[in-house]
This record gives C-alpha cells, sequence and structure tokens, in this order.
C-alpha cells in the first residue's frame, strides 16, 4: 500500500464517523466527480480542494453548520499532520 | 439505470392508483354484508356512507406505503453492488408484499364478497380463500424482511444481547397465547364457524403459519433497531433512524392489524365506535411508519447522491 492509499483511507476513515457505510463511496465521488481523478490518486494536493466541495456537499444533508465544521476541521488536520499533534486548527480558504 | 430509476416510482403510482379507483367503486358498488349490517344495526345507505367514510383513509394509508416502499427500493437500488444495498433491496421487496397485501386482500374481500352474496354457496370458499390470501402475503412478506434485517445485523457482526433476546421471547409468548386464545374462542362462541374450516386445521394452517410470520416480524424489528445502534455514521444514523423507526411502526401495527382482521368476529361485540377508532389509529401508525421510512429513505438516497 502506497502514501497515496494511505491517505484515501485516511480520509475515508474520518468521513466513516459522519457517513457510516456510505463513506467510502461519498470519497470515492467527490475525487473522481470534482477532482477528476481515481480515488486511490489522491494526493495531499489535492486535499484543499477536495475539503471545500466535501463541505458544499455535506451542507446538502444537514443545516447543522457546527457538526460540518468539526468534519471540516478533522480534515483539515491531514492536510498538516504537524498541525494534528499540535491541536491546532489549519484553515483551508487561507491559501 | 435512470431510465428504471425514473419509470419504476410511475409504474408503482399508476398500479396504485388503478387499485385504489377499483376498491372505491367495488366498495360502494357492491351489496352489503348481510353480518356487519345485524351487527351493526345499519341500513344499506348507511353501510355504503360507512363504507365510504373507511375507504377514503384506507387509500390515503395504501397511497403511504407505496410511496414508502418506493423510495426505499429506490435507495437499495443506488447501492446495489454493495452488502447492505442487497440486505435493504431484501427489506424494500418484504415491504413491498406488505404495501400491495393491502389492496390485494381487500379487493379480493370485497370481490368475494360480492360473488358470495349472489351465490350463498361459494360463502365458505369466499371467507376461507380471504384469509389465506392475507396470510400467505403475510408470511412472504416478514420472511424477506427479515432476510434485510439479518443481512444488516450480520455486517455489524453484533448479536443479540440476552435480555433483549428474553424480551423478545416473553412479547413472543404473549402474542402467541392471547392470539390461540382470541382465536378458539372465536371459533367456539360464533355460531357459524368463521373460518369455515375445522379447529385443527385453523390451528395448523392459520394460527402457526400467523404466529411464524409475526415472529419475523419482530426479529426483523428488533434487527434494524440492533444494526442502527451498532452502525457509525452521524448523517447516516440520523437517516436511518428514521427507516428503524418506520419499520418498527410498520411491523408492529401490521400485526396489530392482522390479529384485530383475524379476529374480526370476536370484534363484532365492540362498540362499533371504538372499533372504527382502534381501526383508524392503528392505521394511522401504519401510515406513519411507511411515511418515517419513505423520509428516511429519502435522506439516505442523498447521501449516495451528493
Amino acid at each position: 500500500m502506497d502514501h497515496r492509499t494511505r491517505l484515501y483511507d485516511r480520509v475515508v476513515r474520518i468521513t466513516h464517523i459522519y457517513l457510516g457505510p456510505a463513506a467510502d463511496r461519498f470519497i470515492a465521488r467527490q475525487v473522481q466527480n470534482h477532482l477528476g481523478k481515481e480515488p486511490e490518486k489522491l494526493t495531499v494536493d489535492d486535499l484543499v480542494q477536495l475539503i471545500d466541495w466535501i463541505r458544499v456537499a455535506v451542507s446538502l444533508l444537514t443545516d447543522d453548520t457546527e457538526i460540518v465544521e468539526e468534519y471540516v476541521l478533522q480534515l483539515q488536520r491531514l492536510t498538516y499532520p504537524e498541525a494534528e499533534a499540535t491541536g491546532k486548527r489549519v484553515s483551508s480558504d487561507a491559501g | 439505470m435512470h431510465k428504471t430509476a425514473v419509470t419504476k416510482p410511475t409504474q408503482t403510482f399508476v398500479s396504485f392508483s388503478i387499485l385504489s379507483l377499483v376498491y372505491v367503486l367495488l366498495s360502494i358498488g357492491l351489496p352489503p354484508v348481510a353480518a356487519t349490517l345485524k351487527a351493526y344495526h345499519l341500513s344499506a345507505t348507511g353501510y355504503r356512507v360507512l363504507v365510504l367514510l373507511i375507504a377514503l383513509p384506507v387509500v390515503a394509508m395504501w397511497f403511504a406505503a407505496f410511496y414508502g416502499y418506493a423510495q426505499l427500493e429506490q435507495y437499495a437500488q443506488t447501492i446495489k453492488k454493495t452488502p447492505d444495498g442487497k440486505a435493504f433491496a431484501s427489506i424494500g421487496r418484504g415491504l413491498r408484499w406488505l404495501a400491495w397485501g393491502l389492496p390485494i386482500t381487500s379487493l379480493a374481500g370485497n370481490v368475494l364478497g360480492g360473488v358470495a352474496h349472489e351465490y350463498p354457496h361459494f360463502g365458505s370458499m369466499a371467507i376461507i380463500v380471504t384469509h389465506y390470501t392475507s396470510l400467505i402475503i403475510s408470511v412472504i412478506a416478514f420472511t424477506i424482511i427479515n432476510t434485510g434485517t439479518r443481512g444488516l445485523t450480520d455486517a455489524t457482526g453484533k448479536q443479540p444481547s440476552l435480555a433483549a433476546t428474553r424480551g423478545l421471547m416473553v412479547s413472543f409468548i404473549f402474542l402467541a397465547i392471547t392470539y390461540c386464545y382470541v382465536t378458539i374462542r372465536t371459533v367456539q362462541t360464533q355460531a357459524a364457524n368463521p373460518y369455515q374450516l375445522p379447529m385443527w386445521l385453523i390451528l395448523l394452517t392459520i394460527v402457526i403459519p400467523y404466529l411464524y410470520a409475526w415472529l419475523m416480524g419482530l426479529l426483523a424489528s428488533y434487527e434494524i433497531s440492533l444494526y442502527r445502534r451498532h452502525i457509525r455514521g452521524v448523517f447516516y444514523k440520523r437517516a436511518l433512524n428514521l427507516v428503524a423507526g418506520g419499520m418498527g411502526l410498520t411491523i408492529l401495527s401490521s400485526i396489530v392489524l392482522q390479529y384485530l382482521t383475524s379476529s374480526s368476529p370476536y370484534l363484532r361485540r365492540i362498540n362499533l365506535n371504538w372499533v372504527l377508532l382502534i381501526v383508524f389509529a392503528v392505521l394511522m401508525l401504519y401510515a406513519a411508519g411507511f411515511l418515517l421510512i419513505a423520509v428516511g429513505a429519502t435522506k439516505l438516497k442523498k447521501i449516495e447522491e451528493v
């Protein structure tokens, strides 16, 4: 298993907390439809764009902004693994 | 795939509309049931007004049932290649049997009742066929639903707790004994045997299959609730709660409805107002269950579409 696949799995693992059995299908669909690539080719560089699309998609499922932000925050931590250790929030909108 | 997704609900609602129209026309047009006229002291006109008042909410309930199963089948179609997709497809098929069972048994009862009115020697056969039609649909529906819910719990790998198993057994024993008591009392106390069958045949071919069907229904209801408790996913779970709650409500009210229908001669002792109130309350719960399934399935489908 290479690094790219591990990253995809980590995104799915976080998503599983929110979308349960639909997580893998959901992330695969976002990557294929919005990033135009196969899920196993997901890279760290794609994450910011992917997170934005996920935020849009999940906002269509719920009005609970708090939980959407919590989900997005967990995904953003994947962008900078060192932030995960310190608990520092990283904004994808910054760049 | 898109063609299937679009045409299937349309076909469902065309079928629903035709069945409803035939049912309302038959309800008004067919001659009144003599036993009911006598039991509730009704005139022929009063009977028809009463039948129409009952037919309209019944048709509304059918609509809820058809809408509920159609939505769940559509959701199952979107995830058909996954293990939970197969399980949801099975649940959808079972609910379809339950939904179609409503107009089929009502129409069979109306048509056969009408034939029996014209040809009284056909009366016994009409009663027997009506009872078995309802029974067969119930057995098939609950068995298929239970196959689906078992598929879901197998996916989570969770076993029912000891307390839950015991609770389920006690509930089922209570249901079985009271149903046997009501059935035996009905046959013994009515001048004309309401089943038109000997007691051993009633117990063997009506009571036991019904109890089997209801056990499957209770198990299905418990298993979907077990799956809901152990599955992860905040948004998924919110939608699933509606489907599970709706299924529980539909299955339990379906059991109560079948219980009341199969012991209807016994109910003639009760005041008509109370009978109507009880039947309407159960029908409303039944419809509410299917509507919850529809709302939950729509939310689950949306997760697969965004």
